[in-house]
């Protein structure tokens, strides 16, 4: 098994798409920039935390159903 | 700041038949970079990019130009490849054709960028995300490292790791 510190950020935005979060969602988590072109992201509060609190229940679900103790 | 008078223009013409130099071209390019709010990494990058070729920091871009400059930007990318990984070398490429494509606007007599000719390595982020099927067994060594931890040093822990490659094969 390959591992990297920064693998986690990677398996945590990866476990974020399986989980069915949205990409703006996921963006946000990861602290990206919204993307060019990208003409729907600007109406995603960036502060709306209940929100990002759902998303990341979801990849924290994902991920803990997949076998990892926390 | 660039002589704007008729005569200081005059001067300057007579005192600068070789165009800009590499290092006037970067500081145009980054100045236009701080007024469009790039992020400091973004110019950090940049920086990084003109100090692998500092060495002709004060050399006028015309003459990295024709067959010999091409072929000398060719082989300084090929040379940062093998001493500093390939996408330092892409890295700085890219960000010698971006104060090049710069400096065009504001000298005329400036041909195409050398790194036309350069043969770009193209090399892609390492893949790191764990894969689903090895999460199962991420998760049992995770466990059993913060039983072990719990009880022990740290420092010694992490020597023990090392030694013993349990996160890699």
């Amino acid at each position: 098994m390959k591992f990297t510190p920064h693998g986690l950020r990677a398996t945590f935005i990866g476990a974020g798409h399986a989980a069915g979060v949205t990409d703006r969602y996921v963006e946000l988590l990861a602290n990206h920039k919204q993307r060019k072109g990208d003409v729907h992201g600007g109406y995603v509060p960036e502060d709306d935390l209940p929100a990002l609190r759902v998303a990341t229940q979801k990849i924290t679900d994902y991920l803990r159903q997949r076998g990892l103790p926390f | 700041m660039l002589p704007c008078g008729y005569r200081d223009m005059t001067r300057h013409l007579a005192s600068d038949p070789e165009g800009m130099t590499m290092r006037q071209a970067f500081e145009s390019h980054k100045q236009g970079m701080l007024n469009k709010g790039a992020s400091s990494l973004s110019i950090a990058e940049y920086d990084l990019a003109f100090r692998h070729l500092n060495d002709w920091a004060d050399v006028p871009l015309r003459r990295l130009t024709g067959t010999v400059g091409r072929r000398m930007v060719r082989e300084r990318q090929l040379k940062i490849g093998k001493t500093k990984g390939k996408a330092a070398a892409d890295k700085t490429m890219r960000g010698l054709r971006a104060w090049w494509n710069t400096a065009k606007r504001e000298d005329l007599g400036l041909g195409e960028s050398p790194t036309i000719n350069v043969a770009w390595y193209k090399s892609q982020p390492r893949k790191s995300a764990l894969r689903t099927r090895d999460l199962e067994q991420f998760g049992r060594e995770l466990e059993a490292l913060r039983r072990l931890t719990s009880s022990r040093d740290p420092d010694k822990h992490v020597a023990d790791l090392r030694g013993d490659g349990a996160f890699s094969d």
